[in-house]
């Protein structure tokens, strides 16, 4: 593994330095990273927001506007080319040639306005000596290739018209159009469903092993980089802080970020008890603080951390990581050992008060549709069926996760509940009231006792109002309180949540993305709520913050004694924080139950191929390629029979049949009637079940 | 959404458009002094003449029947008699309005051609001196009023080097065409006659640029930021990392996205251009709409301020029709989805 760090590596990154200017100064985005693949290697590039992976990656193909950005050191070789030398010209023969990119967001990554078949040719014709019918000849193989069904009649639609895992599929097809050497891939999977993720993975795996081309892969996600990756190069603050083979980084890490960073996803934790979380904020990269960048953050910080770490050799090993813990002739590094044991691990919390199993609200029958388009009349040409038919109870106490990919309901759901989306059928009971039939005085009143907290804290606040107005303005609205009232409660408030009450004045642009989700929080708590709606609330945080989130969120809830309607994609999440779980698809709920048991041995199809394509850190294991075909269905045109068959592998005889909810074992409810049939969970070999992570302190490989 | 659906919306509107109009005209014309009849029988008229005048121009009739009166005359094409030039107002508008809608189109016509390029090369060579000067040009364009800068016009192309004609739409050196269009460019062209083609061409370029100059700010401007903002998009950096060329990339890709939202703007402009033509035409001594109906507000000749203000509607609102259908041409989401 050490043997990549040769000349002739496709991509070899020395020591780059990169700068933005601002008007407030340099800020050093790239400080003295090295980075190498090797030909036909798979390496891994991760780091939480602001790390400078992106940059990075941009960088090598020389992407950035030349004039917000200047490289001030180092040298980036591509393919034995020095690509700081490079014209203009020469780099265009180079990108989409011999080093192709894909990147995060395929539902803007092409061109609204032209025809997917242009814009393949066009790159195409670019680099290679074809006619227009070669281009097109080769586009369909290239589309074939990417399992792409009637690639004919995708090579005449506009992006539009496709789904982001066919848009994805299209740019992967794009970037191996004229066979590349290296393959550049920034979070390419980071805005897909799981599924639709599993998919993308192993056909980009699969084709980069085909053409030979070496990978690097930006991701913030361990999970996938355990499934994909040879080596792994972690990143912080600009700077590569680890490296390694994927299992010493993953399984092994010695550095005391890839640690925490690792400890605090939510997959190795004890379900339902606060995540370790790392201290404070990322320092500034205009004037970061001399010495190690994670020093102010870390427990184990010493005297020696106040100067720069090298990347430091473990012994006897490839890797190496940029702390000083690593050299055995640190005197302090007993010390720091010692006192990093010693720092505070969470306290767990007390047990939870048992459900009492009352309910609080009842979702019954409820069916929610969209009209689309309009024909020459203005009438609807379609309906969008949006819930088909969905059935919770959600009983005072408990947590109810809601888990489902894009477009399977679960934000309608959601909203329904809300009292914001009148259903089209059935009803939503709150505390034995039907919400959507009752007179506006008593709605009002019935409102201040279920909140939301939704997914994105930067456009859910109102950006010109103090925080400390937007905490406490449902007080205003519904009990008048004074503005002297309101801002006793909104220090209150503040405390509860973990937000400095003496920031209270400032607004809400001058808080990070974690602290927005707080101050979210603390808005759906003024009016101390019995039920809170939770819309994805981690789902745009940082690992590191959604930790933080999720501690808190438990610790309130017990506090409270709240009922929580927590809506994710992250079964990991779910897994964490939930008491039972309802599986959604299609507008309906496949799968309901304990949230342990369903995960443990899930037992309707699609909830199987749910969790089948979740990717794990503790699963070393190739990318399944047997559920590469399928997405979610048109929900415009809803299927007569169970709304899963054509994607199942179980389908038989009597799955003709609309299914309905049935009681299985464990209390479960399960949509299918074919589950008691089914072969056990796990119902195909997972790869090697491998290792699981135990992140040790650093010394145990160190001083091997 | 269906094209049908759009052109059916738009028909609607137009209908309520054309409705409101006459009303609000009508009302108005009835609320203001000043009688109509008295006018047109002129000062020494007897109280008799002036009482049967108003009898034949139904002024003596209650006021939602002179209403119908006036809509179903104008359902037959028939947009009432002007009081001051005593011709029928149908007529003055086909001679009159050709000429203005063919002054604004000139003008708009220059504004493009020269803004979308300026708006173009402003965008990629951002902060560079082409940058500066476009953005000096727009802002000098935005903030010079046209009769200024006609007089300056004339002063030095007719006053100095005598190069073009200060005024009126053709030279005296040569016929008229037969009456097409009314608009002489055309029917100079369709009678084959090239001389009075350069004559009237000559005589539209220094009003056409004047009324032109102030809206080509307008679009360096919106072609600018909106290039700019595309420029910044997902896909721009997809064709960059396919390694298309610079030229690939700006007309390719981006120009006609940026396009899209400059399209409604080009609506929006051609209305404020017939409307601005007023003051160019008078500095101009173009004969066109802009001196007709300042004369016919003088004599308060509702007529023909009535008649002008409905088809000037019934313009704008077809106009806008063919802006959107424009932008589901250049959209396709637009086009099919809805």
């Amino acid at each position: 593994m050490t043997s990549t760090h040769t000349a002739d590596a496709p991509i070899d990154l020395r020591d780059l330095k990169l700068e933005f200017p601002t008007y407030g100064g340099a800020v050093r985005a790239i400080d003295g990273v090295s980075i190498t693949v090797g030909k036909g290697e798979v390496v891994g590039l991760v780091g939480e927001s602001g790390s400078g992976k992106s940059v990075t990656a941009m960088s090598i193909i020389r992407l950035l506007p030349p004039d917000s950005q200047r490289v001030v050191g180092g040298r980036i070789s591509v393919l034995g080319r020095d690509m700081l030398k490079l014209s203009e010209g020469e780099l265009q023969s180079v990108r989409g040639d011999d080093v192709a990119m894909v990147f995060q967001e395929p539902m803007n990554a092409l061109n609204p306005t032209m025809r997917i078949g242009d814009q393949l040719r066009q790159v195409i014709r670019r680099h290679q000596k074809a006619t227009e019918a070669e281009a097109t000849a080769r586009a369909l193989e290239l589309l074939r290739d990417m399992r792409i069904g009637d690639p004919n009649r995708v090579l005449r639609n506009y992006p539009f018209e496709l789904s982001g895992g066919m848009r994805q599929r299209i740019l992967l097809a794009m970037a191996f159009s004229c066979r590349p050497d290296v393959l550049i891939a920034d979070e390419p999977t980071t805005a897909l469903d799981v599924t639709i993720q599993a998919q993308v993975l192993a056909l980009m795996q699969q084709k980069a092993r085909e053409t030979g081309s070496s990978v690097l892969f930006i991701t913030h996600d361990m999970a996938v980089v355990a499934q994909l990756c040879d080596r792994v190069h972690v990143m912080y603050a600009g700077q590569v802080v680890e490296q390694g083979t994927t299992e010493e980084v993953l399984y092994t890490p010695q550095h005391p970020y890839t640690q925490a960073l690792l400890r605090s996803l939510p997959e190795l934790a004890e379900p339902q008890q606060p995540l370790p979380t790392i201290q404070g904020m990322v320092p500034n990269l205009i004037d970061p603080p001399a010495g190690c960048r994670f020093r102010e953050r870390c427990h184990f910080s010493h005297q020696r951390c106040h100067e720069m770490p090298d990347m430091l050799q473990a012994s006897g090993t490839g890797r190496s990581a940029r702390c000083w813990l690593l050299d055995p002739d640190n005197p302090e590094r007993e010390d720091a050992l010692e006192k990093g044991r010693q720092a505070q691990v969470p306290a767990p919390l007390p047990p939870a008060a048992a459900q009492d199993g009352d309910s609080l609200l009842e979702v019954q029958d409820l069916k929610v549709r969209f009209p689309v388009g309009a024909d020459w009349r203005g009438r609807p040409r379609a309906f969008v069926h949006a819930l088909n038919g969905v059935d919770l109870v959600l009983r005072r106490g408990e947590t109810l996760a809601v888990v489902g990919e894009s477009g399977c309901g679960k934000s309608t759901l959601g909203q329904s509940i809300m009292g914001l989306l009148a259903p089209t059928a059935g009803r939503v009971v709150f505390a034995g009231k039907d919400l959507h039939n009752l007179p506006p005085q008593q709605m009002r009143e019935l409102r201040r006792r279920f909140q939301v907290v939704f997914q994105d804290p930067q456009s859910s606040l109102n950006p010109r109002m103090p925080v400390w107005k937007a905490i406490t303005e449902p007080l205003l609205v519904a009990e008048g309180l004074s503005a002297r009232a309101r801002r006793d409660r909104a220090a209150e408030l503040a405390r509860q949540v973990g937000l400095n009450p003496d920031h209270l004045e400032r607004y809400p642009h001058e808080f990070s993305g974690g602290q927005r989700q707080r101050i979210a929080i603390a808005r759906a708590l003024a009016l101390q709520p019995d039920l809170l709606v939770l819309d994805e609330p981690t789902s745009a945080l940082d690992v590191s913050v959604q930790a933080q989130i999720l501690n808190l969120l438990l610790r309130l809830k017990q506090e409270f004694g709240l009922t929580y309607l927590f809506i994710t994609h992250d079964v990991s999440v779910v897994r964490h924080v939930a008491d039972r779980v309802a599986v959604m698809y299609l507008g309906q709920v496949v799968e309901l139950g304990p949230a342990q048991k369903v995960i443990e041995a899930p037992q309707h199809p699609y909830t199987r191929t749910l969790l089948r394509s979740v990717p794990e850190l503790s699963r070393r294991r190739e990318l399944a390629p047997a559920d590469l075909h399928g997405e979610l269905p048109n929900n415009t045109r809803l299927p007569s029979s169970c709304f899963f068959r054509e994607r199942c592998r179980y389908a038989a005889a009597g799955c003709g049949e609309p299914q309905s909810l049935t009681a299985a074992p464990d209390q479960r409810l399960v949509r299918c009637h074919r589950s008691a049939e089914l072969p056990p969970w796990p119902d195909e070999q997972l790869g090697d079940a491998g290792q699981t992570p135990e992140i040790p302190a650093p010394e145990s490989t160190a001083s091997a | 959404m269906s094209f049908l659906y759009v052109i059916r919306r738009r028909l609607i509107l137009l209908l309520l458009v054309v409705i409101g109009v006459t009303i609000i005209t009508f009302a108005i014309s009835h609320m203001i002094p000043g009688d109509p009849a008295r006018l047109m029988a002129g000062d020494r008229a007897t109280p008799e003449i002036v009482q049967s005048m108003r009898t034949r121009l139904g002024l003596d009739q209650p006021l939602h029947l002179q209403y119908l009166n006036y809509v179903g005359s104008l359902l037959q094409g028939d947009l009432g008699t002007s009081i001051r030039t005593g011709r029928p107002v149908a007529d003055d508008l086909v001679r009159f309005f050709p000429a203005t809608i063919e002054l604004a189109a000139v003008a708009l016509f220059f504004s493009v051609l020269a803004g979308v390029p300026l708006g173009v090369a402003s965008a990629v060579y951002r902060n560079r001196w082409i940058d500066q000067v476009s953005r000096t040009i727009s802002v000098t364009g935005i903030s010079t009023p046209a009769f200024w800068l006609g007089l300056l016009l004339i002063m030095l192309f007719y006053g100095r080097l005598d190069w073009l004609p200060s005024s009126g739409r053709l030279g005296g050196d040569v016929t008229a065409p037969p009456f097409v269009t009314g608009m002489l460019l055309i029917d100079t062209l369709l009678a084959g006659d090239l001389a009075a083609f350069r004559s009237a061409l000559s005589h539209i370029l220094l009003p056409a640029f004047t009324l032109g100059f102030v809206h080509l700010g307008v679009v360096t401007r919106q072609i600018r930021s909106s290039m700019l903002e595309v420029l910044q998009e997902d896909y721009v950096r997809t064709a960059k990392a396919g390694g298309l060329s610079r030229r690939q990339i700006i007309f390719g890709h981006a120009l006609r996205n940026a396009l899209i939202p400059s399209v409604t703007m080009l609506g929006l402009a051609f209305g404020d251009l017939l409307y601005g033509a007023v003051l160019t035409e008078t500095v101009f001594a173009w004969p066109g709409m802009g001196n007709y109906v300042v004369q016919s507000i003088h004599a308060l000749d509702f007529p023909a301020i009535m008649g002008f203000t409905v088809v000037a509607s019934i313009a704008y609102v077809l106009i806008n029709l063919l802006v959107d259908l424009t932008y589901m041409l250049l959209d396709p989401q637009i086009r099919s989805v809805g």
